[in-house]
This record gives structure tokens, sequence and C-alpha cells, in this order.
């Protein structure tokens, strides 16, 4: 499928938009139709008692004194839960009805340090303060990069900014304990994700979980590595085919893990303007649908399976963005794709608040800047949300800062009155109506873009992607400089504030890092030799070959190690070359 | 400069700052070993070095750092940092008073970096004693090659700069003082530089005595022109990639020289070639001792190459090794590196432009110059192909695509190359 063909089908989407609602201005029958509709919909509505006695219906339904306008907010938005989701893919997302929430809570911590001891120690903190189990891990630079924790090269690195990871035993102990089906386990890693999924799909084996019933996601995501963080060990193309790989085997052996998860976040840390991370993310989004299409796959399967992830950040578009972005997803499934299965329309995204709005200065504010990034995510109604800890700009979040982080979100969702008692009670504003309409405009025109320049992987190949971030990038910067964006602390009301700091880094010591050496030194000379070596050579085979290599990383991930399976493809595939 | 992970946004503005600030910025690479930036920092011959750290670790890095540097006795360095909140004030303090960093910019101060810069860079470090570099030049040693590099490329700076003091004398009709050396009021016009006029003097001398050994070590040299973007550094990683891979170059040492303009205006230069080098910068591909690469600026030059050029293939032939010179291409005719390469590499890609593009090319009339059309899997391939083998034979003609590891293109292109070097 061509961007082209997803323009059209969004652009006839909106002329039957018009269509129905000068229809219905005109239709008698039409008008009683949707009258009647509406009048169901009022009749079904359940009410509430609030703490303070005030009665209010379970959902915010508009007032409308024209069937035209009827016609028009179903087509625009669609009621909660139904198309095209621009309020939201659930009918009573964030409720809270009998001391009951129908859906799990959103919240998602990231955590991630050290040795796996260290990070798994934290795991069981966050994990006691939420009611449901949900643990994101974030990778260090050497994990990241497929490189192992006992390379001499790089020790200054081991486990910072996130858990240093090598070995079939490191995931073993990361996770110790977790293995459990109430337990989601998310991955932020896209390099090297087909070896650690396989290592974590092979750890819950050993542990008595049955595959079909393991819950969680890895990030793998090459297209925006490409875009934005650069951080790919093979070039775009292998890394694309192996990535696809990891999705065809999950969808038939481990139906309830979602091996790709399609991120914007990056992209808008790395400078892009918010309809920049729409489009660009969507777009790539497409792509994994069309490489998915081509091995067969079946649409519906492919739209159920694959998340997406966002930023929400201190820009007015993030008011509606997530909203844009799921109507344009859901109109491309359901006309260009054909997807009739209702769940394989349902864009579902994990949102996450704006790691770059946060500053040094005055650092307290920013957990201000996070709860409001919030408030605007959960306008979007997100189906997980990780908000920021206000320390993240000078170290790996401490444990009061995650605390707050974490509980910002329990009081928007528990204890503030709105998102537990009435379900989009803000959702279809005026101003939202107006962010989401030039955002959808604005994601359509870099689509014409982008198809005009060959398709999305062309336009990356020629560098469009990673241009267009870079003056947004650059802008945004001289708009801080200048003062034009304001940040209050930093270049607004900044005059003799204090330039102390109140919290102190997290550091990883050498004494953990000299461990770590030690624990994967063990580990690779307790091994068969013979067998390592075979498992490198079938890997190699598959990859030459063209064969499925999640297959094979899964049935050699408990020898082989990260690094290892890294310099095995690189001698097949090639290096991937960092763009500037 | 060296960035420790893919946060590259910040490195960029400040290399753009510099480079409008009249510096010549080379980009070291992401992710960089210790090794592989001192390494760096000795074979560019640099009089800063900075460090860009997000992750943490940076305290232990920036001191291995100076630690190896001192072991080498590298003499001219100002190691400077930064890396926004995550170096902490004890962490500077730490850096700046124990550790023998002179300066870490914290986040908000990337504007000090370029007056920081001019105001401690000092003329007065790079003369040396000529004579004393030889002995090194003949063994191979880095650091040798790299300061008589730099003497290199002071001289062609000083010649460049008593070239348009003549112009300019020319202008005013004074023919007599054309012919003649500058005065010492022009010397003291301009930085009071006088002085190391003596050393480019014994430095030249020095370049003569290369003469015997240049002819003893014969080495070849390929240079590698084409547009900016038609994949010149991927090409010329990929060679070297198989060079090591190939057991006939067991003994065989490899320089890379990149050339890069300079930006008029300022005389700034951005030289980010290195980064291009994935697999010629890593031990784990190559043998990183046998390989030795030096980003030049173009310094107004012209023709695609810089003034020092011969004199800097001249003391890399000396040294032994056999070099690649990659060099820039922004149109016509940058046919300078012609002169002075063995076997010229002309690249270009299948949109070029049609038969009048092609008939224009002045790279393509050079006699045995070897044509890589790369990219050929993209649109226009076979009409360019076709236009091409009108104009060279077809051993000359390779049609490559270099992203691609294992390239047969590639493969080919390496083999005819190097089918007589032993």
């Amino acid at each position: 499928m061509s961007l082209a063909d997803i323009i059209q089908a969004n652009d006839q989407y909106h002329r039957w938009i018009e269509e129905s609602v000068d229809r219905a201005k005109k239709d008698k029958k039409y008008q009683k139709d949707l009258e009647q509709a509406w009048q169901e919909k009022i009749s079904a509505l359940e009410y509430r008692s609030l703490p303070t006695e005030l009665e209010i219906p379970l959902i915010a339904l508009p007032h409308f004194d024209h069937p035209a306008q009827i016609a028009r907010y179903l087509g625009e938005w669609g009621f909660p839960g139904e198309f095209p989701y621009g309020l939201s893919i659930y009918p009573k997302a964030f409720l809270i009805v009998d001391n009951q929430r129908e859906h799990e809570e959103p919240t998602r911590i990231f955590a991630g340090l050290g040795s796996p001891e260290m990070t798994h120690e934290r795991f069981r903190y966050i994990v006691k303060q939420q009611q449901s189990k949900r643990l994101s891990t974030a990778f260090d630079t050497n994990t990241l990069l497929g490189r192992s924790a006992d390379n001499p090269d790089y020790f200054f690195d081991i486990g910072e900014g996130g858990v240093s990871v090598t070995t079939y035993q490191d995931v073993l102990t990361l996770y110790d304990g977790f293995f459990e089906d109430d337990v989601s386990i998310s991955m932020t890693i896209n390099g090297p994700s087909l070896w650690m999924t396989a290592a974590r799909l092979q750890a819950a084996q050993e542990r008595g979980q049955n595959l079909a019933k393991v819950r969680g996601t890895s990030q793998t995501d090459p297209c925006k590595e490409d875009d934005a963080q650069n951080e790919l060990l093979f070039p775009l193309g292998p890394s694309i085919k192996i990535a696809m790989d990891m999705f065809e085997w999950c969808s038939l052996h481990a139906p309830l893990y979602y091996p790709i998860n399609v991120s914007g976040y990056h992209i808008e840390q790395k400078g892009a303007t918010p309809i920049q991370q729409a489009a660009f993310t969507l777009a790539n989004g497409f792509v994994y649908v069309d490489e998915a299409l081509q091995r067969g796959m079946n649409i519906n399967t492919i739209g159920k399976r694959l998340p997406f992830f966002f930023t929400s950040g201190m820009d007015f578009e993030y008011i509606a963005l997530l909203s844009a972005v799921r109507r344009v997803w859901a109109v491309a499934l359901r006309d260009a794709y054909g997807a009739d299965d209702l769940n394989a329309q349902k864009l579902k995204a994990h949102v996450q608040t704006s790691g770059r709005s946060l500053y040094e200065k005055e650092i307290q504010n920013n957990i201000s800047r996070t709860a409001l990034e919030l408030f605007y995510a959960l306008l979007n109604y997100p189906q997980a949300l990780h908000s920021n800890s206000y320390d993240e700009p000078i170290t790996t979040p401490t444990e009061d800062a995650v605390r707050i982080a974490s509980d910002t979100q329990a009081i928007l969702f528990e204890e503030m009155g709105g998102f537990k008692d009435m379900m989009a009670y803000l959702s279809d504003s005026s101003g939202r109506r107006e962010a989401y309409h030039r955002i959808i405009h604005g994601i359509l025109d870099y689509f014409r873009e982008i198809d005009q320049l060959g398709g999305t992987l062309q336009a990356k190949a020629d560098g469009f992607f990673r241009d267009e971030i870079s003056q947004s990038s650059s802008g945004y910067d001289q708009q801080v400089h200048s003062g034009e964006r304001r940040i209050i602390g930093v270049n607004r009301y900044s005059e003799g504030r204090k330039e102390s700091r109140t919290v102190s880094r997290v550091e990883v010591s050498g004494e953990v890092k000299r461990k770590r050496v030690d624990d994967v030194r063990r580990f690779k000379e307790q091994r068969d030799p013979k067998k390592v070596k075979m498992g490198i050579q079938k890997l190699q085979e598959a990859a030459s070959s063209g064969e499925n290599v999640f297959e094979v990383t899964m049935a050699i991930v408990k020898e082989v190690t990260l690094d290892e399976w890294t310099h095995a493809l690189q001698e097949v595939y090639g290096m991937y070359r960092r763009k500037i | 400069m060296k960035s420790n992970d893919g946060h590259d946004a910040a490195i960029l503005v400040i290399a753009d700052a510099l480079k409008q600030g009249g510096i010549e910025v080379i980009l070291g690479g992401y992710d960089l070993t210790v090794d592989k930036f001192v390494d760096a920092i000795i074979q560019e011959g640099v009089h800063f070095a900075g460090i860009s750290s997000y992750n943490g670790g940076h305290v232990p890095f920036f001191k291995a750092v100076r630690d190896a540097l001192k072991k080498k006795n590298y003499p001219y360095i100002h190691l400077i940092g930064g890396g926004g909140a995550t170096l902490t004030p004890e962490d500077i303090e730490i850096l700046e008073q124990q550790e023998g960093i002179d300066k870490i910019f914290r986040a908000g101060e990337r504007d000090s970096v370029l007056p920081y810069v001019n105001e401690h860079f000092d003329f007065s470090v790079v003369p040396e004693e000529p004579e004393a570099l030889l002995e090194g030049v003949k063994t191979g040693d880095e650091l040798a090659l790299s300061k008589l590099i730099n003497l290199a490329e002071e001289k062609a700076r000083l010649d460049s700069l008593i070239e348009d003091h003549r112009n300019t004398v020319h202008h005013e009709e004074n023919k007599n003082r054309a012919t003649s050396l500058p005065d010492q009021s022009y010397w003291e016009e301009i930085g009071g530089e006088r002085g190391i006029l003596k050393t480019i003097e014994r430095y030249k001398k020095c370049l003569s005595t290369l003469d015997n050994l240049v002819r003893e070590r014969p080495s070849r040299v390929f240079g590698i022109t084409g547009r900016g973007g038609s994949g010149k550094s991927t090409i010329t990683d990929e060679l070297i990639l198989r060079f090591f891979k190939d057991g006939r170059m067991e003994n065989k040492k490899v320089a890379v020289i990149s050339i890069d303009p300079s930006s008029a205006g300022s005389g700034g230069a951005l030289l980010a070639d290195r980064i291009g080098y994935i697999y010629a910068t890593d031990k784990n591909w190559v043998d990183t001792r046998r390989i030795f690469i030096r980003s030049v600026a173009s310094r107004g030059y012209g023709q695609g190459i810089a003034r020092a050029l011969p004199d800097i293939v001249k003391i890399l032939k000396a040294g032994g090794y056999d070099i690649f010179i990659e060099s820039y291409g922004i149109g016509q005719p940058d046919i300078g590196v012609t002169r002075v390469a063995d076997q010229s590499i002309f690249v270009t890609t299948p949109d070029v432009g049609g038969a009048q593009q092609i008939e224009k090319e002045d790279m393509l009339n050079i006699p045995g110059v070897v044509v890589v059309l790369n990219k050929s899997e993209h649109r226009g391939s076979r009409h360019i192909s076709s236009l091409l083998r009108k104009k060279v034979p077809s051993e000359r003609l390779f049609l490559t695509t270099a992203i691609e590891h294992r390239n047969p293109g590639i493969n080919s292109l390496y083999q005819s190359l190097t089918q007589h070097l032993n």
C-alpha cells in the first residue's frame, strides 16, 4: 500500500463526513435515524453521585439542537470506543465505577540501573506501589549497542543510565519472580531486541510459564532508530527484516506479546514538532504493516499487534495529538487496508511525558510540567502512561522522584474529580477540535510530501526525515535561546534564581561494574564452546539464507550471548552507518 | 569531538558555532572508546578535544583520556567537555581541579565554547623541531607523522598568507616588493608570526630528505572524488575493510586523507568523514594499528583538495603507507586530486542528470580514471550506466551499492584496484 492510498482513504472519509452532515440537513428519514440513535445513547446513560452529592452521567455527551451536529460528532469523533476512535478506543477508559476500574490503570514506570540484581530490586519496589504489575526496563548503552559487559573498552558505561544485560542468566536474574501471567514486562530496546525478547521468552518457559500467556512488549522500531536514535546494529533493511521475523513468530507462538512498538517518542525528543512526530511515526507504522502483509499475514492480525508510543509535551498540539493519530490510523486500516476486525482498527498507545521539556534549573518545576503533560495525555485516553521523574535532567531517577512521578498519575486518576468520574468530559472541547483537525491536515500534508519523494523508505534513505527533524530541533533551540519560547525559571523569571541542586546523582560504583565483568566472564567460561560455535553457525546460516532469524535466536539464546549474537549477524549484514 | 551516545544534537550545534567562528572542527565519532578517541586526537593533530557525555560514567572516562594522552606525550591538547546536567558541579570540580581537564561547559553554556577556544588557542605551540620528527616518520610513529603533517598544514597556511600579500601588493602596483617576502610590519599585522618562518625553512629541508625514503617504499595513492552524498566515504570504508581481509596486504599500512571544504566566509570547517569510516576505525574489523586517518580542510585552495596535500602525501608515503585520498566534490572541476594520485576514482550516482551533464564531467576525461556508479539500485541507473559506457571502457566502470554489505560491485572494484598491488 502506498501513502497515496492512505491519503485517499482519509480524504474520502472526510468527504463522507461532509456528505452525511449535508444529508442530515435535508433528508428527513436520516434526521430521524440520527435522533433516534442519539436518544438511545442518552437513555442508556448511567448516572452516579459524586462525593459532593452532585449527580452526573458516566459519559459526557454534548447537547445538540440539530441532527446535522449529531452526524458531524459521530463522523469526526465517534462515541467513546467507536470508530474513528477520536475520543477513545474504550467506552469507559479510566472510570472508577463501584470502586472498580474496568481497565488496568495505565501507570508504567521506567527503571533500570547497574546490574540485573540492582534493577530487579527496584522492580520489586515499584510493583509494591501499583495495583497491576507493569515493569518497564531501561538498558545501558553497552546492552543497547550489543556489547558485552566484559568488553574492557566500555567498562565505564556498564550500568549507566540503564541495566547491563549480556547473558541469558542476566535475564533470569533481572525478571526473577516476574515470569507470571499477571505481569507485563516492557523492554526499551531496539538493535538487540530479538536477542533480548528471545531470552525473555525462553526464561518465561523455563520458569513454567506458557508462551501463550506471556504479556509484555519490546520496542524494536528500526525505522525510528534511523530517524532519531541512531542506535541500530545492522543496516536499516536487514534490521526491518529481522524485526518482522520476530513479529511473525510471536503472532503464532506468543499472541499476547507485542514485539514491535512504533515509537514517536524519540523522534520528538530528537527535536520533531508534534505534527512531525505524528506523521513520521504513522508512516513508519505503515512500513511494518506493508512488510507483514508481504509475508502473507492477515491485516486483522497485523493491526491488533502494532502498538504505538508517543510523547505528551508542553505544546498545544498535545491536547489532541493522539486522537488525531488514532483517526488517521483507523481510517487507513479500515478503508485502505480493509481491516474489518474493530480491534485491528484501534490504535493502542503508550504515552510518556516529554523528557526534552525538563530543565536542570529550578528542577522542581519539572513536577508541574510533568503533571500538565499527563493531563494533556489523559485527555486523549492512552492505554499506558509513563510520567518522567523531575530529576531526569541530571540523573537516573532517584526513588523519591520516581514515587512523585507515579503519585502524580494517581492524583490525576484517583484523587481529582474528572477522569475517574465522567468519560470524555473535555474531549470535544472547541480547543481540542481545532487542534484535532489541524493535526490531521498536517499529517496528511506530510504523507503527500513523503509519497512524492518515493515513499517512506526512499525518503529516509535520502535523509528527508532526519533533515526535517533537525531543522525543527535547531528552531526549538533558537526559540529557547531567544526567549520566544518561555521556560519558567530558566529563561523567564530566572534572575537571581538559585543554581544549587537539591538532588544528588545516582551512581554505579566501580565495584558493581567489576562484579558485572566477573559474572559475564564466568557465564562465558562455563558454557560448552562447541554448542556456542554451532549456535553462531546456525544463526549465520539462517541470516544468509533468509530464514526466520528469530526462530533460530530462540534456539540458541541460552548459550550465545548478546555480543556474540550481534557480531555474528554483523558479519552477514554489516554494521549500521550512523547518520549525522 | 566525541559523543557518548545518540544524543548528538548539542554536538552539532557547538560544532557549527565553532565552524562559523573560523575553527576547523573534526567529528571524532559516536560512542568512542578511550583508545579510538586518543587515536583520533593524535592522528588529527588537534589542539582541542571535546567530549560530550550524557549517560554517566564520564569522570573516569575523562581521566582515562587524559592519562592516555600523557602516556603518549601528546603536547598540544586542551581537553574540554560537556554533556548537560548529568555533569554535576561536584563532577566538574573533580575534573577541573584534580583530573587536569581544562574546561567543562555546563548546560546552557554552549555559547561560551567559541570564546574559550579563541582565548586559549596559542600559535606558539605549533613550531616543532622538524629534524627530530624524521626518525619517527621512518618508523611510522603516528605522533611524529601527525606533527610533521601539522607543519605541512602550517607551511601551506603561511604560503597562502604570503600569496595573498603578494596579490595585494601587486594590486598596489609595487612589483618590486611583490617578489620578496613580506616585511616585519606585515607579520606584526597578522599576528607576529615571523619566528615560525625559520621552523618552516627547516621543515622544507627535512621534507626534501624524505625523497629517498619515498623512492625506497613504493606505495599506491588512490584519489577518490565525486559530489557530496555520492557515497565516497562509504566506498572508501568498504575498500579499506577488504584491504584488511586481503591476505596479500598483511604487512601493509593504509592512510586515509579526507579533504572537506572550508567555509568561505569564516574559514572554519566541519570535517565529518571520520564518522563515516565505521569499519576502518573499529578494531573488531581491521587492525587499527596499521591505519592512519587524517582530516584536512581545503582552506580555500579549490579543485577539491588542499594546498598541503602533496606534502601530506609525501610524509605518509615516507611512513610506508598506501594512501586513499577522499577529495570533496562541490561541482566541477574538482580534479586536483588527479595530480597527486596514481589512480583516480570518480564516484557518481544515477541522479547525476542526463547526457549533457555527463559530457561536461571533466573527471571522465582523466586518462585511466576508474568510474563508480554508486547507488546503482536507484532509478535511472540503467540509463546513466549506458551513457558512462560510451565514455569509459567496461573494465574501468563499476556499478555498486555501497550501503549493502559484501556488495559484489565493491568486490570487483577492490579486485581491480589492487590487481597490481603486492
